[in-house]
């Protein structure tokens, strides 16, 4: 896990201390939206990275954090997500492992506490979610494919699942990053649109009839 | 030659070598433009063999206030194909398409590439969509590696290819 966080935990006059650990923690690392006419395949390989979201906070107690800057976590096994028929509309989860750190510094003094995760831990949990407003289509016959990998990266401004333990969700920043990819196959003639261009440089994509 | 013409004529040397390395330079491309693509994207479809299709590749929109124009596109590492064609439209206006049967393809308007511009953020558009017309060659599977595209941009020339394939096979029997 690279740390690009704010506060100076690894300064010389700073140590930290693990108080609690949250093991299997949701992260979203993406979504799949096959309407009438397609399948769709979500792979998040080893190695893949997704941004998330730093919790903060100076007391540490539930409901005190905020989000302060991200971290990248990466993947150490394949996850394979299983093919969607038509009619999906799901966000595709993993699981991380994270710690709750009491980061205490010295000349000037003061500590801070810092959630983030430290061990990919694998697994798959799909979760329905809401079809986003997607109008830059391009039409794609029976028979043919789409896939998209790396590149622009869709913030899901909730998508690590830690409210339950420090009060607040925070941020993932999965979209189809090093490698990870998504699949469209269209098992009829159809449409695959953007939410903001078209299909090669939209933020997210979405399989319609 | 005395001492002080052999200083002039090398003064008046290293002043065109100079004038050669910035003309050089200014007319040189740069990567990395607005035009450049983060994106991997691989598309395929089923097309008998001899038989004409449209690939249809919407270049990355234009965030800029200044327009870009097309100097040139170039399709990498084509195997298996006859490129017919390379037209330009406006997806937003003159109809979009992905991947389909024919070329040019039924129902849109078309130009011609040359003096192809994608608009600036401003405008009511902001893309220009690349129509490829293909040709399969028969017994093999064909392909497009990439799309290698010059453009200027105020006065910035820039050359970035696109990580953009196309795959075309055999129908299933």
């Amino acid at each position: 896990m690279s740390d690009s966080t704010i506060p100076p935990a690894t300064d010389k006059f700073c140590f930290s201390s693990v108080v609690a650990t949250y093991n299997n923690r949701q992260h979203i690392v993406s979504e799949v939206y096959t309407g009438p006419s397609a399948e769709g395949r979500v792979t998040y390989t080893y190695g893949a990275d997704s941004t998330v979201g730093v919790g903060f906070s100076v007391s540490g107690t539930y409901g005190s954090f905020e989000q302060s800057g991200t971290t990248t976590t990466s993947s150490s096994a394949t996850v394979g997500f299983p093919v969607q028929g038509p009619g999906t509309v799901e966000t595709m989860r993993t699981y991380f492992g994270w710690k709750k750190y009491h980061i205490q510094c010295s000349q000037p003094s003061y500590s801070y506490y810092q959630v983030k995760p430290y061990e990919f831990q694998a697994g798959i949990l799909q979760v329905q979610g809401a079809t986003p407003t997607a109008n830059y289509c391009h039409s794609y016959p029976e028979g043919s494919y789409l896939i998209r990998s790396t590149g622009t990266a869709y913030t899901f401004s909730t998508g690590v699942k830690v409210s339950s333990v420090i009060g607040i969700d925070l941020s993932s920043r999965t979209g189809f990053a090093s490698d990870a990819s998504l699949r469209y196959d269209m098992i009829h003639n159809g449409r695959i649109c953007g939410t903001n261009t078209y299909e090669g440089s939209a933020q997210r994509i979405v399989a319609k009839g | 030659m005395s001492l002080r013409n052999r200083a002039l004529w090398l003064g008046i040397g290293s002043a065109a070598a100079l004038l050669v390395v910035a003309i050089l330079m200014l007319n040189r491309y740069q990567s990395g433009g607005p035009l450049s693509a983060v994106t991997e994207l691989e598309v395929g479809f089923p097309l008998p063999a001899r038989s004409p299709g449209t690939w249809g590749v919407v270049l990355p929109p234009n965030d800029s206030a200044a327009p870009i124009a097309i100097e040139s596109v170039e399709l990498v590492d084509v195997e298996g194909l006859e490129v017919i064609d390379i037209l330009a439209n406006d997806p937003d206006r003159e109809g979009a398409i992905g991947l389909g049967y024919g070329f040019p393809p039924d129902g849109l308007e078309t130009h011609p590439l040359p003096g192809s511009v994608v608009p600036a953020a401003s405008g009511a558009s902001r893309h220009l969509q690349l129509l490829i017309g293909v040709i399969r060659s028969s017994g093999s599977d064909g392909s497009i590696g990439g799309i290698r595209v010059r453009y200027t941009r105020a006065g910035e020339r820039f050359e970035d290819v696109l990580p953009w394939s196309l795959r075309v096979f055999d129908p299933p029997a």
